[in-house]
């Protein structure tokens, strides 16, 4: 065999290959080509010819272009690229279940940069505002099965107090125990909001009854409410000191204890 | 190095005319080229002059302007101009440091000053004119490294070349100037002089989403071409990606704006973005006024939308339509999206914005007839919009 046949045998098996992006997760070139001819169109009729065979797409595997399309913004480094994820999830009308649930597999072994970029997407279907706490709804279907670990760290990152309340109720615990765990939830909510927006600004300690409800997440059997603790413990010194975050620093459970290091080794 | 004032030769008299006999003719020439040579040789000597002193080095303190995050990026390391460092707004600014002062990754507040001797082999030192100025040898203040003043003075300053980097500290969270100056030791001649101004004010700068700050800046992403304009002209700016604020306000920028509140005197605030951007501006200023009373008092001096879109998600493509909190000035500037162009996407106009009475609908206008959603922010004319409005209402 000679040098030019050897490149060849070796070279286009790996050109051939579905090319990863930086974060190990492949894409599709072919559906990652008909989203840039609809985002880079140099006329109308051509968008129309890209809308449409991104229309077939679309109808063969919606899973598949949602996953595609959140890969695209991913990457993206304009904002004429970036938006169109967006645009096309308002053209096509899809609902809460149709972009989340082909997104959830993807917080698997999710760097923390990825898991922020797809919760920056899930945020949409979260309804979290200044005043309204966040409402995990559309994860519960990915949680039927058991703790989903990717899912609870999800959830307890953008929303510690309502993912105690979701969790308490979607995963097998003790009844007794749920309804004390909901009820520390009601008291974390409270206190983080004390912590936001109190007089006493964000590194006041909390009141008695918040501090209480930390301190029982801290101690907790469950992981999850352990992590929530530390989680919590990241808005506000008084916050981190009724938390035991230095106990959490050391926590059996590696979410747990990377989350305490945030705060402890700040 | 501050280049020396300088004065051309004067300019020679016109000839007189040329005589009509021979004689007079011949001594004209000869005054003309008498003259002419006075000038040529005036003028090498002037030039000389000039030369001698460009190459000669001088005694010169230069400032730079503020670090970020440990470094200087998403700026440029910049100096400020010799022919500003004295003036109290366009001059160096330095953040003070209050003693909860909390710095996102490292020890960001210092100001470099580069101390050169300019070959002056006698000893200088540095004075300052304010308490609140400290010293060091290190930008994160490694103990050891301080040096001291005695009676406002340093002790001759040491030179391991003909140039030394200096790290200027501002602590405390009051006071509003402090000069350092160079001196010579023996004598005490004032060799060069910076006045810094504390930071009272703080500019938020957010792009589109997609636009991550970068060097150098990209000249298509106007909010960041604004911001760096801003740091250059004696503003302590954070130039930062939209992502960095949530749906509820909350995140980096958000603890950065409280800190600079909190520990470090900062009581104007500008904050403008584009697209998701605007957003972010809605939604940064919201939690800032629902955190008000646990917050030192603050003015929200200038605000700007550019086709603002609601950032509530990644994929939010809603209109942002609520006028930011707070704000003293409002300027909006929008068009209106189509399908092709830019998927609908577009701001809106909003009551009490400026241009009065509810913005600018850029298409409107000539220059702005043919905008879309991802180049409205790079004319010049929203640009400059932004500029002159943002300074006399915002203080540094």
């Amino acid at each position: 065999m000679n040098l030019r046949a050897a490149a060849i045998a070796v070279l286009v098996p790996l050109l051939c290959a579905a090319p990863r992006n930086a974060r190990g997760t492949d894409w599709d070139p072919r559906v990652q080509g008909a989203i840039q001819r609809v985002a880079r169109a140099a006329d109308a009729d051509g968008h129309a010819r890209a809308l449409a065979a991104l229309a077939d797409l679309e109808a063969a595997g919606r899973a598949r272009l949602v996953r595609q399309l959140f890969l695209f913004g991913e990457a993206a480094r304009d904002t004429r690229d970036a938006m169109v994820f967006g645009a096309l999830v308002e053209r096509y009308g899809w609902t809460a279940d149709e972009v989340v649930g082909p997104l959830v597999p993807l917080l698997d072994g999710a760097d923390a940069e990825r898991r922020a970029a797809l919760a920056r997407v899930f945020a949409h279907y979260e309804g979290r505002t200044l005043t309204d706490a966040a409402d995990f709804t559309v994860f519960r279907p990915h949680l039927a099965g058991g703790a989903n670990e990717a899912v609870v760290r999800h959830v307890v990152e953008a929303d510690p107090a309502s993912a105690v309340a979701l969790l308490s109720g979607a995963l097998p615990v003790d009844p007794t125990r749920a309804r004390e765990l909901a009820s520390d939830a009601a008291a974390l909510d409270r206190t983080l909001r004390a912590a936001w927006f109190g007089a006493g600004g964000r590194d006041a300690a909390p009141d008695a009854a918040g501090a209480a409800a930390l301190a029982r997440l801290a101690a907790g059997e469950h992981w999850w409410a352990r992590l929530a603790a530390a989680r919590a413990a990241r808005e506000g010194k008084g916050l981190a000191a009724a938390a035991t975050i230095d106990l959490l620093d050391a926590d059996p459970h590696p979410f747990v204890r990377e989350a305490a290091r945030r705060v402890t080794r700040r | 190095m501050t280049p020396p004032d300088r004065q051309g030769p004067a300019a020679p008299r016109a000839p007189r005319p040329r005589g009509t006999d021979g004689a007079r003719s011949r001594a004209g020439r000869a005054w003309v080229v008498a003259l002419l040579g006075t000038v040529a040789l005036s003028t090498a000597v002037a030039q000389t002059q000039f030369l001698d002193r460009a190459r000669a080095p001088r005694p010169d303190l230069t400032a730079f302007r503020p670090r970020n995050l440990g470094g200087y990026a998403p700026f440029a390391r910049t100096s400020v101009p010799d022919a500003l460092e004295e003036d109290a707004q366009l001059g160096p600014g330095i953040r003070r440091a209050g003693a909860t002062d909390d710095d996102p990754v490292a020890e960001d507040d210092l100001i470099e000053l580069v101390v050169d001797r300019g070959g002056l082999a006698d000893a200088i030192v540095l004075e300052r004119t304010a308490p609140h100025l400290k010293l060091w040898t290190t930008h994160d203040r490694q103990p050891g490294t301080e040096v001291p003043f005695v009676g406002d003075r340093t002790a001759p300053l040491a030179f391991g070349g003909g140039a030394a980097t200096y790290w200027v500290e501002w602590v405390g969270t009051t006071g509003a100037l402090g000069a350092l100056e160079l001196r010579a030791n023996s004598g005490g001649k004032l060799l060069d002089r910076v006045v810094l101004h504390a930071f009272d004010g703080l500019v938020v700068a957010l792009g589109g989403e997609g636009q991550v700050p970068g060097l150098p800046v990209d000249p298509n992403h106007g909010t960041f071409v604004v911001a760096t304009e801003l740091y250059e002209r004696g503003y302590d700016v954070l130039m930062r990606d939209e992502d960095e604020v949530d749906g509820t306000g909350a995140g980096p920028v958000y603890d950065q704006v409280v800190t600079a509140l909190t520990d470090r005197g900062v009581h104007e605030l500008a904050v403008f973005g584009f697209s998701h951007g605007g957003g972010s501006t809605a939604d940064l200023l919201a939690r800032l006024d629902a955190a008000s009373a646990g917050l030192p008092a603050y003015t929200v001096g200038f605000t700007s939308y550019t086709d603002g879109v609601g950032n509530a998600s990644d994929i939010d493509v809603s209109q942002e339509s609520t006028r930011p909190a707070d704000s003293g000035f409002h300027a909006n500037h929008y068009q209106h999206g189509t399908l092709f162009e830019d998927f609908f996407l577009d701001g809106t106009a909003i009551a009490n914005s400026e241009p009065p009475p509810a913005g600018l609908d850029v298409e409107t206008t000539p220059w702005g007839a043919n905008a879309t959603h991802y180049d409205v922010d790079d004319y010049v004319q929203v640009t400059s919009f932004l500029l002159s409005n943002l300074e006399p209402r915002v203080g540094r």
